[in-house]
C-alpha cells in the first residue's frame, strides 16, 4: 500500500523522525478515527469533513494514496452533507488506516533491523 | 553568535505540525509547534516569531481567519506567512494570498520545497530589516553632520566672539557683542525646530546627508 521508496526519502532516510511521526500518526488514527464514527453516526456533517480531513492530511504524509482517497470519499460527502453509503465508506477507510499503520510498523522495524 | 530565527508552525494535526517543525529544526531554525489555533495571535504577539506556517483547515478557527487577525498588526514583510493546504484548496489559497499570505505549500509537504520558501522569505524578511536598519544609520549619520555643520560650529564661533569682546562694552564692541547672541539665538531655534522635528534631508557631500531646520 505505502510507496516505500517516496515515504524514506520524505523522512530524509531518518528513522528516528519517523518512527516519532508514525507514534503521531497512530495516536491520531486511533482518536479520529473515533471521533469520526461518531460523526457518522450522529450525522454530524461538519465534523465528518473535519475528522476526514485530519486524517486525510496525517495519512499523506505517508505516501499511502488509497487511503488518502478513502478519507477524501468521506470528507467530500460531509462537505456536501450526503450520508449515503457513509458507513460503508468510513468500514473501508478504518480498514485500510489499520493496514497502512501496520505496514509502516513493519518498515520500521525492518529499515532498524537492516 | 547569529540569532536562529524563529518559526512557529500552526497545524491541528500533529502528524503534519511535528513532521514540519522537526524538518525545519535540521535547518538551524528554531521551531515551535502549536495544535490549537485558537492560541496563535496570542502566540504570535508574545514569541518575537520571524514566520508562521499556518494551516488553512483547522477546527475552531480557520488559517485564513487567523491569517486576517494577524495581517491587523503585521505586514508581510515584518511577519511572512506561509499557508499550508491540502492540493484541493484552491479557493482557500487565493483568499488566503489576497489577504497577505507570502506563500504557500501543499499537503503532503515536500520539505525540500517547505525549506526553500522558508529561507526565501527569511531572506526578504531579513533584507527589509537592514535597509530599515540602513536608513537608521543614515538618519543617525545626518544628525552628526548637522551637529557640527548647523550648531557646534556656528557656536563656537559665535561664543568665540562673545568671549573676545564681553569685558569691553565699547560702541565699537557693542555690535559684535549682538551679533554673536543673535547668532547663539539662532542656534537655539534650530536645535527647537530639531527637537520638533520640522526638518528636511538635504545633501550635504556626495553619499552623504544632512538634517537642515526648516
Amino acid at each position: 500500500m505505502i510507496d516505500k521508496q517516496k515515504l524514506l526519502t520524505h523522512f530524509d532516510n531518518d528513522l528516528e523522525l519517523l518512527s516519532e511521526i508514525f507514534e503521531e500518526l497512530r495516536a491520531l488514527s486511533k482518536r479520529n478515527i473515533n471521533l469520526l464514527e461518531k460523526s457518522i453516526a450522529d450525522k454530524n456533517f461538519e465534523a465528518i469533513e473535519r475528522e476526514a480531513h485530519t486524517i486525510k492530511g496525517a495519512c499523506s504524509n505517508f505516501f499511502a494514496q488509497k487511503v488518502t482517497d478513502a478519507a477524501f470519499v468521506i470528507e467530500e460527502k460531509g462537505r456536501s452533507k450526503k450520508s449515503d453509503n457513509l458507513e460503508n465508506d468510513f468500514k473501508v477507510l478504518n480498514e485500510l488506516v489499520i493496514e497502512l499503520i501496520s505496514e509502516v510498523e513493519l518498515l520500521i522495524k525492518g529499515e532498524n533491523a537492516a | 553568535m547569529k540569532k536562529k530565527s524563529k518559526v512557529l508552525v500552526v497545524d491541528d494535526d500533529m502528524v503534519n505540525g511535528k513532521y514540519l517543525s522537526k524538518q525545519l529544526l535540521k535547518e538551524d531554525l528554531e521551531t515551535e509547534f502549536l495544535s490549537d489555533g485558537t492560541k496563535c495571535v496570542e502566540t504570535v504577539m508574545s514569541g518575537d516569531f520571524d514566520l508562521v506556517l499556518l494551516d488553512v483547515i483547522m477546527p475552531n478557527i480557520t488559517g485564513v481567519e487567523i491569517l486576517r487577525k494577524l495581517r491587523e498588526t503585521y505586514q508581510p514583510l515584518e511577519l511572512p506567512i506561509i499557508m499550508v493546504t491540502a492540493r484541493d484548496e484552491t479557493d482557500d489559497i487565493v483568499e488566503a494570498l489576497n489577504l497577505g499570505a507570502n506563500d504557500y505549500l501543499t499537503k503532503p509537504v515536500n520539505v525540500q520545497i517547505a525549506k526553500a520558501r522558508v529561507s526565501n522569505q527569511l531572506m526578504i524578511k531579513n533584507f527589509y530589516l537592514s535597509s530599515i536598519e540602513k536608513k537608521k544609520l543614515e538618519t543617525l549619520n545626518a544628525m552628526i553632520i548637522t551637529y557640527n555643520h548647523e550648531i557646534n560650529n556656528p557656536l563656537a564661533i559665535a561664543m568665540g566672539n562673545l568671549k573676545e569682546n564681553k569685558d569691553d562694552l565699547s560702541d565699537k564692541n557693542y555690535n559684535k557683542i549682538r551679533e554673536a547672541i543673535e547668532r547663539i539665538t539662532d542656534i537655539v531655534k534650530k536645535i527647537d525646530n530639531i527637537n520638533q522635528g520640522t526638518v528636511e534631508f538635504e545633501s550635504y557631500a556626495e553619499g552623504s546627508l544632512m538634517i537642515k531646520a526648516k
